[in-house]
């Protein structure tokens, strides 16, 4: 492995921006940041990330699902695997974590993740989700 | 029974010496005794006056004893007479007998032998009367069970819990108008199968479980009728009923509408998970600092380290006012018997408060002034809650203000109201935020408000502190220019306290 691989963090939340970055870098990604879900997607065409961390709230509740989705649709961003991370999970009546095969396909989400997420556990997750497209893609 | 104690004996004969003997007789044992000498005149005395006990003679000149006998019963029917005979024989003592006399006495008798049977007549006397008390007792009881019915009738029907009867036929007997409307209905008709007309096949389903069970069984099961707001939630408990065999004979339902506790315990149970949240998120962030740290990930940059441990501070302040404010939160709920209300000076209270933030001010450059009326202002209220309204409000001023910015809290009377503003030159707060403000657990999220650590209940306690206190909160704002917070609370009229009272001259 040559030139790092780069990771996209979408998330307003600071210390979870902090707290990826640390570790992310730690473990040899390279991380990109980007703290609302509107620069989002300029960001992920521009740098074409390898893996994508979104966080499901952010300006509004669903920011996340809808950038997802907005990615699956773009020609160049379409192929990379995203994991959602939610610390909403049936808070405010509100309840976005997908149970089928099905809604993870309609989200466009490879993964779902609970925060809090300890740093090792994270780095774990991306290592899984870059082998997996890893193995698929080439 | 005689009012004074003492048994009444008339003495219906002839013959002086049997009037004379059962005088003497019967007076030494203590009866009362009046003396006939024949049937007419004895009828006269027993028309007039009560007695106890009749002695009768049988063969009288004139009315006989027999025909007395029937007058006497047309007067009497319950009097209790003995008859007196000179000849006695059984065809005499079953003819007096069958005409109503208690009993017979044959002449000549001893004074043992007068007694023996006076004695047994008073005693059949006695028990004749506690018959008719009894009878009376029970007419009396059927009286009030008649209007005990209605009054019962009447209770049932006023009950809020709704009633339903069913017999071990499964058919309704009884049924309350809070049990139709309860279950929706518009009749239960009596002698209907439950099966047919209850319509709701939980209910049902309770019914036949709780017939088959049998003795001392008392199910339950909740009811939901409606959708939304139309909801009702019930509580339906069904007892069976036996008799002294132990033989069922149906089963009571009380049907109770549990809707607004089932609202309550929503409630409960979703703030509870808000809580739970909100205490993880800032855990978890502590949490993955630590990791961080620990695990030699920051690659060893102190810039980098201090500022994780600033965060760190920060999430753990964060989480010691959200204790606060839920501790403060729960003292509200149990506050109807630990507020202490007192008389409190709004000046006191705001200095105190405004001191407590000159040092967090300071930090940031934002300038904290407190202007207050010339005055003094006094409020009803119990003093710890009124300083955290006030650290709440300028704890927020502080936050959400822009770094050099500037604090002003002034109070003065406005009528009736004592009216405190806490104004911050902050980012504002937006239009369509304002009226979620205080909401539990809402924040404002944006890019400006993405670093604060707040606990989304300081405004929830500010609001609830206010409401307790007859009081309340406005709030004006403007984004990008700043926010103004102001508590309205009712004044107390007069001087301060052991204050002198000015020209008012006294003596």
């Amino acid at each position: 492995m040559s030139a790092p691989r780069t990771i996209l963090v979408v998330d307003d939340d600071v210390d979870f921006v902090a707290i990826a970055r640390a570790s992310l870098e730690g473990a040899g990604y390279r991380v990109v940041a980007e703290e609302a879900a509107g620069a989002g997607l300029e960001t992920a065409r521009r740098e074409q990330p390898e893996l994508i961390l979104l966080d499901l709230m952010m300006e509004e509740t669903d920011s996340g699902v809808r950038l997802a989705r907005e990615l699956r649709r773009e020609q160049e961003t379409r192929d990379i695997p995203i994991a959602i991370l939610t610390a909403v999970r049936q808070v405010r009546g509100f309840d976005f974590a997908p149970n089928t095969r099905e809604d993870y396909d309609w989200i466009g989400a490879d993964a779902w993740v609970e925060k809090p997420i300890a740093p090792a556990e994270l780095v774990k997750l991306a290592e899984r989700l870059l082998g997996e497209s890893g193995e698929e893609k080439r | 029974m005689s009012a004074a104690g003492s048994p009444r004996v008339l003495v219906v004969d002839d013959e002086t010496g049997i009037r004379d003997g059962c005088r003497r007789v019967l007076t030494s044992e203590g009866w009362a005794v009046d003396t006939a000498p024949d049937g007419a005149a004895g009828l006269e005395l027993a028309k007039r006056d009560h007695y106890d006990l009749l002695l009768i003679d049988l063969c009288m000149p004139g009315l006989s004893g027999l025909e007395l006998l029937d007058a006497l019963h047309e007067v009497d029917a319950a009097v209790v007479a003995v008859i007196i005979t000179a000849y006695a024989s059984l065809d005499t003592a079953v003819e007096a007998t069958k005409r109503g006399a208690y009993d017979y006495l044959a002449k000549p008798f001893t004074p043992d032998e007068l007694m023996a049977v006076v004695t047994r007549a008073w005693r059949h006397h006695l028990a004749l009367e506690e018959a008719a008390q009894l009878r009376d007792l029970r007419e009396y009881d059927m009286l009030a069970l008649a209007s005990e019915k209605s009054r019962l009738h009447t209770i049932i029907a006023c009950m809020t819990d709704g009633l339903v009867v069913i017999n071990r036929d499964r058919q309704v007997v009884l049924t309350n108008p809070a049990a139709l409307r309860l279950l929706r209905k518009d009749e239960l008709p009596v002698g209907e199968p439950v099966a047919e007309c209850v319509g709701d096949r939980d209910l049902v389903e309770l019914i036949v479980n709780a017939l088959a069970a049998g003795v001392g069984t008392r199910l339950s099961r909740e009811l939901v009728r409606g959708v939304g707001e139309d909801q009702t939630v019930m509580m339906a408990t069904a007892a069976s009923v036996v008799d002294e065999a132990g033989e069922g004979l149906g089963v009571i339902v009380v049907v109770r509408d549990v809707t607004a506790l089932k609202q309550v315990e929503r409630v409960k149970a979703s703030f509870v998970n808000m809580v739970a949240h909100e205490l993880r998120a800032p855990l978890g962030a502590v949490r993955g600092y630590l990791d961080i740290l620990l695990d030699g990930m920051t690659s060893g940059d102190p810039d980098r380290e201090r500022h994780m441990l600033a965060r760190m501070r920060a999430r753990t302040d964060g989480l010691l006012d959200l204790v606060a404010d839920l501790l403060t939160m729960s003292r509200m709920d149990r506050a109807r018997v630990s507020r202490t209300v007192e008389r409190v000076e709004l000046e006191e209270v705001l200095r105190e408060v405004v001191g407590l933030f000159a040092g967090e001010a300071a930090s940031r450059g934002i300038t904290i002034t407190y202007k207050p009326l010339a005055d003094s202002l006094s409020v009803m209220a119990d003093r710890e809650e009124l300083c955290r309204v006030f650290t709440n409000l300028i704890s927020n001023a502080i936050k959400y203000n822009r770094q050099g910015g500037a604090v002003t809290i002034s109070s003065d009377v406005v009528g009736e109201q004592a009216r405190v503003a806490v104004a911050d030159t902050g980012m504002g707060i937006p239009a369509e935020a304002v009226a979620k403000l205080g909401k539990e657990f809402f924040r404002v999220k944006n890019a400006q408000t993405r670093e604060i650590v707040g606990t989304g209940l300081g405004l929830s306690v500010v609001r609830a502190i206010l409401e307790a206190h007859h009081g309340r909160l406005e709030i004006a704002s403007k984004e990008g220019v700043g926010s103004t917070f102001t508590v309205l609370l009712r004044r107390i009229d007069g001087q301060r306290a052991g204050a002198p009272s000015g020209g008012d001259g006294g003596l």
